[in-house]
């Protein structure tokens, strides 16, 4: 048996390493995708306030920081029994909203987009953001850094900084923002729409207008029939601030909807010998393997996945785009006549942008509410605090903290479901699917060959870490190929 | 723990008795690209005001990128993940030797004013490279596990001089390495340093949540800032090690 090593994966926060064996035949027989745990967190945290938990979490993570944050204080909302007044949860999603707008910007123009903008086969040096900019003009790339500049400009007026927010607390915020702050808040946000407009369309122009990437985006290669994941709002629309979570099946149809305190009666965990990270799955379906099928309690929380899950966008130009994508990948309905679902993980790429659009409208919809300058943005705890869950869609999947406090609030049990940890077995399944579609016995394995590999889980944009830590720094892709003795045939090693 | 974290720390360098040389808690907005932009951080002066030598520039006057003598010290890591926290270490001790008037004072008179700005950031790749907008110099303080010198050892390099590997942040896994999102920065109009210095403790990483640093990384915080010291202390810097 042969086996490959990628190791690490290149441009993941965090260090995954992904071993492909090999048969007789030289055809992929299976595939492992490996990733350290940081430990200690929880250890970390008992004894420490509650109340610590939303600036201290938001350290756990350099990508999503706002996320944790985010998760964090309404965990400690719900510690204290208390609900943060209208405004405070509106100066909460709006901050939430212009993150998201960062975030998934940053991935599609420097971590997904160039792998469509500058082509799958293209030497690894060219695959970056910087190879993008090339391709399609330095305008664009004056755009990009312009998007995340008003994101984090909005993150600093609410947030008090610019990137590890800080004014989440329980019961609500601790500040508010003036009309002047609204008013530039609003205008960032209307840029910021059209934006998210010119990233679609070029979108359309580049991979779906492209023969060979429509193929990709449809084909196969890249899909999983598994369960799907995401909050909605009470008209079962997406939400990445709060909501139910809402559970769809394969074909489409409704599974569950669960307020988030209860996640521990839908989602188990299973331990697998060959890793320290657990792979979470629907606890009513259970556990059948790494394969996907109605059986199979593996599920996605993503961008695909949260489109799958709602019924649809709350804003209207992004709601419009929500309709034209599941006229294009999945004109069969489900069974219940609601839309159906997309299963191809590339198209988790269009979704991301569909969610940027509807984050810059959102934004507007935010600063343009008559409340979001009001000064009721807290509620001071009173009850005895206890325990709490608290849960939003961080832009990787479904963020739950989960914290038990005594009487004075120190905690003393601390958990966490990060989002990519919900994708770790659809991760693996999809990394195999893709290997054994592209390696085949006897043929050279490119890197050309391999990046399609890693465009699986690229398109899951996952974030193991979930810390800020990501060694080694030049993050080498080197790929081992062992004989059935187990020597090494060959070494290849590229640098990103 | 070092929380608040990431409001910079402004030192400007002024003659002893003009007035204070250091401005703890000022805090600047995140850079801007635009040219004339209100928020640009580090520079005391506006371009082309007057700079007598050793003389002050006037209080309040607007921040302007670029300007000569701009400095960012960054200290980078994650406060709460062991010895991977040394970058915020070594800049809590660059901010000690600040507030000790006797380094301004031992600065020549005739040297160019300097504006120091210090930070403790958990960034890489775009939002670091953000972060360096509008200053002239940089010195970026990390952790390396290379495992080829003992822990504690403390190096200097340019950028573009680092070795392959062992970084810990230097290369955000998931944007752009530092040194790509510098030129990106820079073929989109940016003022950013030319060629940042960085200050490496070599350290051993483990994945594991604390607040202390091993004792060979802790014992290393007081040369490392001390290189900090010496290189922006010199208008045109020559490597170092120790």
């Amino acid at each position: 048996m042969e086996r490959i090593t990628i190791d690490p994966v290149t441009r993941l926060e965090g260090h995954g390493k992904i071993e492909i064996f090999l048969d007789e035949r030289g055809d992929v027989a299976n595939t492992y995708f490996q990733i350290p745990e940081l430990r200690g967190f929880e250890r970390f945290c008992v004894g420490r306030p509650v109340e610590e938990m939303p600036t201290l979490t938001n350290r756990i993570c350099g990508v999503c920081p706002e996320a944790h944050h985010m998760a964090a204080a309404k965990a400690a909302d719900a510690v204290y029994h208390v609900t943060p007044p209208r405004p405070a949860r509106l100066l909460r999603e709006l901050l939430y909203s212009a993150f998201y707008f960062t975030d998934h910007t940053t991935h599609f123009y420097a971590l997904g987009g160039p792998d469509f903008v500058v082509g799958p086969d293209a030497p690894v040096s060219e695959r970056s953001i910087l190879g993008v900019v090339r391709k399609v003009g330095l305008e664009v790339g004056g755009r990009v850094i312009q998007a995340r500049r008003s994101g984090h400009r909005v993150i600093e007026i609410i947030g008090g900084r610019g990137v590890h927010p800080a004014t989440a607390v329980p019961g609500g915020m601790t500040k508010s923002i003036s009309e002047d702050e609204r008013a530039e808040i609003a205008g960032l946000a209307r840029w910021a729409i059209g934006f998210a407009q010119g990233s679609l369309e070029l979108f359309d122009e580049v991979v779906m207008g492209n023969p060979a990437y429509r193929e990709l985006l449809t084909g196969e290669e890249y899909t999983d029939r598994t369960y799907y994941m995401g909050l909605v709002d009470a008209e079962r629309r997406v939400n990445f601030y709060d909501g139910q979570v809402r559970v769809v099946r394969p074909d489409g149809d409704p599974f569950g909807q669960y307020d988030p305190a209860d996640y521990r009666d839908w989602v188990a965990e299973r331990v697998e010998p060959w890793t320290y990270l657990k792979f979470p799955y629907l606890r009513q379906v259970g556990w059948k393997g790494f394969v996907d099928g109605v059986d199979s309690g593996v599920y996605v929380a993503s961008p695909l996945a949260r489109l799958n899950a709602a019924d649809g966008m709350a804003t209207p130009l992004a709601q419009a785009e929500f309709e034209r994508y599941f006229a294009t990948l999945a004109a069969q309905p489900a069974p219940s006549g609601r839309h159906g679902v997309v299963h191809n993980r590339l198209a988790t790429h269009w979704a991301r942008l569909i969610e940027l659009l509807y984050a810059a409208e959102r934004m507007l919809e935010l600063a343009t509410d008559p409340e979001i300058t009001s000064d009721d943005v807290r509620a001071v705890p009173t009850e005895t605090p206890t325990e709490g869950v608290g849960t939003v869609e961080a832009p990787r999947g479904t963020l739950t903290h989960h914290y038990r406090t005594d009487e004075r609030g120190i905690l003393t049990a601390v958990n966490l479901i990060v989002g990519t940890t919900n994708n770790y077995a659809p991760i693996s399944m999809s990394v195999r699917r893709a290997a054994q579609a592209f390696i085949h016995g006897g043929e050279v394995v490119t890197d050309g060959l391999l990046n399609r590999v890693e465009m699986a889980f690229r398109s899951y944009d996952p974030c193991f870490g979930c810390a800020t830590h990501s060694l080694p720094g030049q993050m080498p892709l080197q790929v081992t190929i062992h004989g059935a003795d187990g020597a090494i045939l060959d070494v290849l090693r590229q640098h990103c | 723990m070092h929380e608040p974290d990431v409001g910079a720390v402004t030192g400007r360098r002024v003659p002893p008795g003009v007035g204070a040389s250091f401005a703890p808690g000022a805090r600047f907005a995140p850079a801007s690209f635009a040219p004339g932009a209100s928020r640009a951080p580090g520079a005391p002066c506006a371009p082309g005001a007057s700079r007598a030598p050793g003389a002050p520039c006037a209080p309040g006057a607007s921040r302007a990128p670029g300007a000569p003598g701009s400095i960012l010290v960054v200290g980078l890591g994650n406060p709460i993940l062991g010895d991977d926290a040394v970058g915020w270490h070594v800049a809590d001790a660059v901010e000690a030797r600040l507030r000790d008037g006797r380094w301004w004072a031992a600065l020549e008179p005739d040297e160019p004013v300097i504006a120091l700005d210090v930070e403790r950031l958990s960034l890489g790749g775009l939002r670091l490279m953000e972060r360096l907008i509008g200053y002239e110099r940089a010195v970026i303080v990390d952790a390396l596990e290379t495992g080829d010198e003992p822990p504690g050892t403390v190096r200097s390099f340019r950028l573009e001089e680092l070795p392959e590997r062992g970084w810990a942040r230097l290369a955000s896994a998931h944007d752009a390495s530092l040194a790509a999102a510098l030129d990106l920065g820079r073929s989109l109009g940016a003022a950013l340093p030319v060629s940042p210095w960085v200050v490496a403790v070599e350290a051993r990483l483990r994945d594991t949540f604390s607040d202390e640093l091993s004792p060979e990384v802790a014992a290393a915080v007081a040369r490392a800032a001390d290189q900090v010291m010496a290189l922006v202390s010199r208008s045109e810097e020559q490597p170092c090690t120790s």
